[in-house]
């Protein structure tokens, strides 16, 4: 999604949120006025119940005011309920509804009118009849008397109870009627004694009528629709609800994934979608600070396209781009999931890769990534040959400090471009130690010693037929508060010039024979410790009455001590090294050829020197089985340890092709990755006891 | 025990209970501006077709609320056939109209301006009159749609709300002052109680609260039939709105039709065709006497 559609997005959701709040405030207010219309009508409810009550009111004086005044309540109720602005609110049943409510309430209003009349004439009629009744009851004779008595007695009992036969009250009436003397209070009494009845008859079809109450049920049914309306409203309400808290949860989920989408745009490149440099330099730093040094290694990789500038100025930008993108996405191919590639400058690329200490191959992915780019690009119809120069710096071995490595990586990729293009450099290869840092390692290795920076690991070596651990290789490591872990290939030689060496060299002789004692005890196997002794060691004229002092300290048996030599060291100075060699091996220690086939040795030499073993460099290991001359080398030198009677070593194996090779060969001794890295004290312990 | 039953029941129809009467209030609430307009259209002739009858001239305020004729007369001296009741606390009644034909004041106004024989006009006409005169400008101040029928009417409605006479003497004697009326007066009061009078003209109009047929007791030959002319209903024939009996002293002559001229005749008349019963001359006297205490002036609005 484009940043402007976001935007687009945005508006509307906004746009929907106001009209879900409008809607919501709207319905709000329309619910309001529904409410008023529900209590507008629960009024009209409880005045038709006032309705009933006042029309079971019976045989007493009622003040028409307050039926009157409730009767007008009503009717304004009523009108307020149908009026046109109430009609148009509501669907429109609700009109019917309103319909039906007059005319009931018509017809009930006009029972209340008959009622009013007839109470009023009953009441003062049946009022007047009890005085009569006293009157005649005082003045005439019995029979009339009790005639008139009876007459009285059974409208009362009529009034109350309409059903009963009125044959005995009409009899008696007609009976005083048929009487010759008609006396003035008798004739009003039987006036008033025919109203009554009549009346009273009236009262009774009224009340069967009011039996069936419509006016209520329709102001029910009213109540109905509204409480109905109400909770639809409500219902819909509830909706509009969730729709604009869905909305505005959209809305906010949007802002964060656009926050997201400028992070990315950030730290992203857009033209390859790659990570950009701030990117990676980011996770560089946190994998250094997470990475475990000691089972993992991290690669950085600074790639630089050869000529890209031409590409770019014969073709244009655009072809340019195009074959970035390109040549980003085949990179890509060829990269483990772990590993990140970035975008860091116009046509620079860096790739961090982490892996695990054996499965750690930066020169194979730098020759792949190579590799990748033999067979040409096409772009846009364009058939572009790329090449690329790249630089390899790598934690720990190099620095543990991402500034540092990318620093070096850099560096890298220039010895790369100087050396002739189209190829990989590896930092730690080619570059010595710059003056300045000379100097900084200097400084700090002047106490370094005293202070205990300096601190022993141990790789094994191992019988490629059986597998097992028969010696080690004693290997020093610096870890200074300032510098960090500095690579030996920095610092023995800047201990080399000032000397130091020799202090080192005693140190790291005394620690190895120390450990070895107690690695002895874990390992029935173990036969030798192999310590790497320094030209000017050598050269020092009491050392060897110094280690063997050391000796003697610490008990170890001679013959187990392996004296490690650079080919390089002894050719520079045959006959001293011959003579040193001698007494070394009179003394009882093995003598052991370090990085053999790099030193150019001369055979015949070579044949003189008292050696028991000869190490296969690393470079040549490293190319086996593929690389047919390498092959070769390690054959021959493996030949030739046989028939010279030493003991071979091959160095740096890192894989089991490797080393399954090697055994093919005949090769006795391995030592590498694929075995095991250097391992410190404890761990060396733990190893050997898991064996 | 039947005795006990009998004796409560009869004792429960003794008419009165509480005091079935009821004051006038001293002042009501009314819009103060609609009632000056209503009062200047209640005087005003430009109401009627020609220009001669106002509302005042069939009600004459100062004296009873009516004009004092059997039947009124409206445009080009055309006879009515209704007599005239009082404008005077008409807001009390229930109903307007003998035959409860307006629901209230406002309903009751149309009538006459759009009766042939009373102002004989009718409102869109009267509409077109009004606006070419100072109407216009007065209506605008009160009403924002100006001049209406419904504006015109509530005018003359709420003007006739205030046309409320407190302080009769047997209001002041209702509220608590024993000498504002004399002992006929009372006594009267007692048997306009007793003597059934009470059960159709009570509340607060004495009247005006129910319908009640014209002739209870005996047929009084009404030419007129009451609230059947609305209804249409056989039960309502002569059924006609119980007239208030407020400054009765003052609107002769009495009944729909104007039959009686004085109190004492349409007293006794009550009594036989009404109430069905005797009354003597000295029951009538005192009575009459009675009636004559609902007597007070009209409370003018500022």
């Amino acid at each position: 999604m484009r940043f402007s559609n976001i935007n687009n997005l945005l508006w509307i959701l906004s746009f929907f949120v106001l009209s879900l709040f409008g809607y919501m405030v709207y319905s709000n207010y329309s619910l309001d006025k529904a409410a008023r219309y529900h209590n507008s009508v629960h009024s009209l409810e409880l005045y038709s119940k006032e309705f009933d009550n006042f029309l079971l009111t019976q045989n007493k004086f009622i003040n028409y005011d307050i039926i009157n005044k409730k009767i007008e309540k009503f009717e304004n109720n009523l009108e307020f309920l149908s009026s046109q602005n109430s009609i148009k609110l509501f669907p429109a049943k609700y009109a019917q509804l309103i319909k039906n409510i007059k005319k009931s309430f018509n017809d009930k209003e006009e029972i209340i009118e008959h009622f009013k009349s007839n109470n009023a004439q009953l009441l003062y009629s049946m009022h007047y009849l009890f005085d009569l009744t006293k009157v005649i009851s005082k003045e005439s004779n019995t029979t009339i008397a009790k005639n008139v008595k009876n007459v009285e007695l059974n409208l009362l009992k009529f009034y109350i109870n309409p059903t009963t036969d009125t044959r005995n009250i009409t009899d008696k009436i007609a009976f005083l009627e048929n009487l010759k003397q008609h006396n003035e209070t008798l004739k009003y009494f039987l006036v008033h004694s025919k109203l009554t009845l009549h009346k009273i008859i009236q009262f009774h079809i009224m009340k069967t009528k009011q039996k069936e109450n419509k006016l209520q049920k329709n102001i029910l049914a009213l109540d109905a629709f509204l409480t109905n309306y109400y909770e639809q409203n409500i219902y819909v309400i509830k909706i509009v609800i969730f729709f604009f808290v869905v909305t505005v949860i959209s809305i906010i989920l949007l802002l964060i994934f656009t926050n997201k989408k400028v992070e990315y745009m950030a730290y992203h490149d857009s033209l390859t979608k790659l990570a950009n440099r701030t990117n990676i330099e980011l996770y560089l730093q946190e994998r250094i600070e997470k990475f475990n040094q000691e089972t993992s290694k991290i690669a950085v990789l600074f790639i630089d396209l050869d000529r890209f500038k031409n590409i770019n100025d014969t073709l244009g930008h655009h072809i340019g781009d195009a074959l970035l993108q390109e040549v980003a996405s085949r990179i890509q191919t060829i990269l483990d999931p772990t590993d990140i590639l970035a975008r860091v400058g116009g046509d620079e690329f860096m790739i961090i890769s982490e892996k695990r200490i054996n499965l750690f191959s930066p020169d194979k992915l730098s020759q792949n990534i190579l590799e990748l780019f033999i067979q040409p690009l096409k772009v846009q119809g364009h058939t572009l040959s790329v090449t690329m120069s790249i630089g390899v710096s790598i934690a720990p071995d190099d620095e543990i400090d991402a500034a540092a490595l990318l620093k070096f990586a850099d560096i890298a990729m220039y010895e790369a471009k100087e050396s002739g293009k189209n190829r990989y450099r590896f930092y730690k290869e080619r570059l010595s130690i710059l003056a300045n840092d000379r100097l900084e390692i200097e400084q700090s290795l002047i106490h370094s010693l005293h202070n205990g920076e300096f601190f022993m690991m141990y790789q094994p070596k191992y019988d490629i037929k059986t597998q097992k651990t028969i010696g080690l290789e004693a290997l020093v490591r610096w870890q200074n508060p300032k510098l960090g872990f500095v690579s030996p290939d920095k610092f023995i030689p800047v201990t080399e010039e000032m000397g130091l060496i020799i202090e080192l060299g005693l140190f790291i002789f005394r620690q190895a024979c120390q450990d070895f004692i107690e690695f002895e005890k874990h390992s029935p196997h173990l036969k030798s410790i192999s310590i790497n002794v320094s030209a000017i060691q050598f050269y020092e004229e009491n050392f060897i009455e110094k280690i063997s002092k050391i000796i003697e300290e610490t008990g170890i048996s001679i013959s187990k001590i392996k004296i490690e030599i650079t080919e390089t060291h002894i050719m520079k100075n045959i006959e001293h090294s011959m003579e040193i060699l001698q007494k070394l091996k009179t003394k009882g220690f093995e003598i052991s050829i370090d990085d053999f086939g790099t030193g150019h040795s001369s055979l015949s030499y070579l044949k003189l020197f008292p050696i028991n073993e000869l190490k296969v460099d690393k470079s040549f290991i490293d190319d086996i089985p593929q690389d047919g001359s390498s092959v070769a080398i390690v054959d021959t030198v493996i030949t030739l340890s046989k028939h010279m009677g030493y003991v071979n070593v091959a160095e740096g194996i890192e894989t089991k092709e490797q080393n399954d090779f090697l055994l093919s060969l005949g090769c006795e001794v391995g030592q590498g990755y694929y075995f095991s890295k250097p391992l410190k004290a404890n761990d060396l312990i733990a190893f050997l006891d898991k064996e | 025990m039947k005795k006990l039953v009998t004796s409560f029941l009869i004792l429960s129809f003794s008419i009165i209970c509480a005091e079935p009467i009821v004051p006038i209030p001293k002042s009501i609430n009314y819009d103060h501006k609609k009632a000056q307009l209503g009062k200047k259209l209640f005087f005003d002739t430009r109401l009627s077709k020609n220009n001669t009858i106002s509302c005042a001239s069939c009600h004459n305020i100062y004296e009873g609320g009516d004009d004092n004729l059997q039947y009124s007369f409206g445009i080009d001296a055309q006879e009515g056939n209704i007599n005239s009741p009082t404008v005077l606390n008409a807001g009390f009644n229930f109903r307007q109209f003998w035959n409860g034909g307006a629901k209230n004041l406002q309903a009751q106004a149309e009538g006459p301006v759009q009766n042939p024989v009373e102002m004989g006009n009718n409102f869109s006409n009267l509409i077109k009159t009004l606006n070419n005169t100072e109407y216009k400008n007065l209506f605008a101040k009160v009403y924002s749609n100006g001049i209406t029928k419904n504006n015109i009417t509530d005018a003359i409605a709420e003007y006739e709300k205030t046309l409320i006479t407190p302080d009769a003497p047997f209001d002041k004697y209702l509220r608590g002052d024993k000498t504002a009326i004399n002992l006929d007066a009372k006594e009267g009061y007692e048997l306009f109680k007793s003597k059934g009078c009470i059960a159709c003209h009570h509340g607060i109009n004495i009247g005006g609260n129910l319908y009640n047929k014209f002739g209870v007791a005996k047929a009084t030959h009404s030419k007129r039939l009451g609230r059947y002319e609305v209804t249409h209903n056989e039960d309502d024939k002569y059924y006609f709105k119980v007239p208030t009996l407020r400054n009765i002293a003052q609107t002769a002559p009495y009944l729909h039709d104007g039959r009686y001229n004085n109190l004492k005749d349409v007293v006794r008349f009550m009594a036989q065709y009404q109430l069905g019963r005797v009354i003597t001359q000295e029951e009538v006297r005192k009575i009459v006497i009675f009636l004559k205490t609902l007597s007070a002036p009209v409370k003018e609005i500022q």
